[in-house]
């Protein structure tokens, strides 16, 4: 099920490659079929999960597994037998963000209906993207999911920097480095991990991959480089190394100025691939190997993750509010929108973090709405300067009314799902007292986030109509199609959260509870 | 308690000792105490004082931090960019000057060896065996 979900759209890239590239609408039906088809698979994933499984790092709790021998070689020269797997199976925290990349990708797809340059070339790379974002959500193998990460920014870079806007090139370049940058550090503390870790296999121990394994006390090896048991062990600094690694992706101040770059350039359909899942990817990757495989150096290093979720909170919002560029604005939200993923992660209770995870698949529709918002006022008037605009209510009343529901779910306002999660993650925060005053700072960037927001519509959508713009027509049926979904899953995810918190609390909670013992059983580790 | 609704009520009739009975001419009150009346005018100008502090210190800051972010953050990301470009400038400059100039220099060197070599290769067979006498005078000086 998992293999299929995630190589599917590699079929449908495979096929595209073989279609004559003046077919332009069977390549785009095509695509739209594949990821229509993902929706499909992942609902159906939904209907048969198991509730009460919850994973983190059990491997016997985790669903749709499928695992198989991959590389194996034997008497290898100095590294003995290697072996790696190819591991798949979900949990709680990884289903969310299933579901939130089938849908994204199935509503990018529409908004990638009116590319006109190289439709080919644009839907092959677009598919291949797809796979590398579905396969890190889904590996349990570090170096699979290393492959999955390094795999989505190929066509990333091409997508940038090919259909991209006037300084497509610039931001393409910037995006591809700096996350390589990133991934450098996280290949490094792979190698390191590898080393560190055996696992019994036919009787003899070999080193492995396996993230799970890694999680396991009984794996470490007695003078691994990244093992407990080792006194001199560097697992401090490889902590900090593989969080920067992920921290560039989510992005986390200091390294997110690439963000504001790629989103601007890149193509309406990439901006809501980019803000809506590949953002995700970085507080995943955060949740899912830093935190269990270093419990211990995670609590010593709290206080720092609330901080920088702090400061992205308020720092993102307060450039926000400088913006003219429309697109550029909504760029800064997700930084700030980003900070209290890593504020509600940073609490270390049940509540913080799924409060942290549904803001994950949260920030993800909206964000994606905001930016199909942009891309339809670009798409009719080739501007996005904020000051150019006023009084779009009166000639686009349905379009405002998309525009202001969006608004309102990324201000946080009860009844729609931005609420639901800002409020957790507070609430979760407030109950850890170490990181009280930090989480009561972050407070002002709710305040912020309106001032922005509202500000916005009001020097956009308000006011007198600049005579320019009264030949703008409303939203098509394309543009329908995109927004009523996602507002769909706004508004139902603001009156019933529990639907995607039920889905995630076994796994948070087996999570926390993990956490909570960990510094124990790691700690009395490194007096043997 | 007490004492606000005294306040008010003699504010409410104050208001009415002027502007109902007219019993004070409210423009002379207003000119005798122009200051307060201002004040009171422009609702004790609360609007602008929170428009000069809260809401252009909001956005004063947004903008110098966006200055900040897209100066000195962005700044440091293109600087590594530029530094990285020209640490690539300099190692090509060695690459070229220097390794490759070391290669070159030996071939200039061996030419330049050959040069004065050649002289002594002039294909008499007279010179050759005064050069083989005279050679074997200094290493027989040298090694006797």
């Amino acid at each position: 099920m998992l293999s299929l979900i995630t190589f599917l759209p590699i079929v449908g890239m495979i096929l595209i490659l073989f279609l004559p590239k003046t077919q332009a609408k069977i390549i785009k039906s095509l695509t739209l079929a594949i990821t229509g088809a993902q929706v499909i698979i992942a609902a159906f994933m939904l209907g048969s999960y198991n509730y009460t499984m919850a994973g983190i790092n059990d491997p016997k709790s985790f669903q749709f597994i499928e695992k198989f021998q991959w590389i194996n070689i034997a008497n290898f020269p100095l590294l003995g037998n290697i072996k790696i797997d190819y591991f798949l199976g979900i949990d709680g925290l990884s289903i969310p963000l299933v579901l939130l990349t089938a849908i994204i990708t199935f509503v990018a797809t529409l908004a990638s209906w009116k590319i006109d340059k190289s439709i080919k070339g644009y839907f092959a790379l677009f598919l291949l993207l797809d796979t590398g974002m579905m396969g890190v959500f889904v590996a349990l193998d570090f170096f699979l999911f290393y492959i999955f990460w390094e795999l989505m920014l190929l066509p990333m870079y091409f997508l940038i920097g090919i259909w991209g806007g006037p300084r497509k090139e610039y931001a393409a370049i910037k995006f591809f480095l700096y996350t390589l940058f990133g991934s450098v550090f996280m290949m490094l503390v792979m190698i390191g991990l590898y080393f560190s870790t055996q696992i019994v296999d036919n009787g003899t121990k070999i080193y492995t991959f396996n993230m799970l394994a890694m999680m396991d006390p009984k794996n470490f090896v007695a003078n691994g480089i990244l093992s407990p048991l080792n006194p001199n062990n560097l697992r401090l600094i490889a902590y900090i190394a593989l969080f920067i690694g992920f921290a560039i992706k989510i992005p986390m101040f200091p390294f997110h100025t690439w963000l504001p770059d790629a989103h601007v350039e890149a193509p309406t359909a990439i901006s809501v691939i980019l803000a809506g899942v590949l953002l995700k990817m970085g507080t995943y990757g955060i949740l899912r190997i830093c935190y269990p495989v270093f419990p211990e150096i995670t609590h010593q290093l709290i206080w720092f993750i609330a901080l920088f979720g702090m400061i992205n909170i308020i720092y993102g919002a307060l450039c926000a509010m400088a913006q003219k560029d429309f697109k550029k604005l909504i760029a800064y939200s997700s930084v700030s929108h980003m900070g209290f993923v890593m504020l509600g992660m940073a609490s270390l209770n049940t509540i913080g973090i799924s409060g942290a995870v549904l803001q994950m698949f949260n920030h993800g529709t909206i964000t994606a709405m905001l930016f199909i918002i942009v891309g339809v006022i670009y798409d009719r008037a080739h501007t996005r300067g904020i000051y150019e605009f006023g009084g779009l209510a009166t000639q686009m009343p349905i379009y405002t009314g998309f525009t202001t529901l969006a608004f309102f779910a990324a201000i946080g306002l009860p009844g729609l799902s931005g609420f639901i999660s800002e409020a957790f993650v507070f609430l979760g925060a407030f109950q850890s007292t170490n990181i009280r005053v930090i989480t009561a700072v972050s407070t002002l960037g709710m305040l912020l986030g309106a001032a922005y927001m509202l500000w916005t519509l009001q020097r956009v959508y308000l006011g007198q109509l600049n005579v320019k713009w009264s030949s703008l027509k409303d939203l098509d049926f394309r543009e329908y199609a995109m927004l009523v979904p996602l507002s769909i899953i706004i508004i139902f995810l603001g009156i019933y959260p529990s639907a995607m918190l039920n889905l995630m609390n076994s796994s948070v909670n087996a999570m926390v509870k993990f956490m909570a013992e960990a510094p124990k059983v790691f700690g009395s580790l490194g007096s043997l | 308690m007490i004492l606000s609704i005294i306040v008010a009520l003699l504010g409410i009739f104050f208001a009415f000792f002027i502007y109902q009975w007219k019993k004070l001419d409210p423009d002379k009150m207003a000119e005798k105490v122009k200051v307060l009346y201002k004040i009171s005018l422009n609702k004790w100008y609360i609007d602008e004082i929170y428009q000069a502090t809260f809401i252009n210190g909001a956005i004063g800051l947004s903008k110098i931090l966006f200055w900040f972010d897209s100066t000195i953050v962005d700044g440091i990301v293109n600087g590594t960019a530029t530094v990285t470009r020209w640490c690539s400038v300099a190692s090509s400059k060695f690459d070229t000057y220097v390794v490759d100039g070391m290669v070159n220099a030996m071939a200039y060197l061996s030419g330049f060896i050959g040069l004065i070599l050649r002289r002594f290769q002039t294909g008499k067979v007279q010179t050759y065996v005064v050069l083989v006498v005279f050679s074997l005078i200094i290493l027989l000086f040298f090694f006797k």
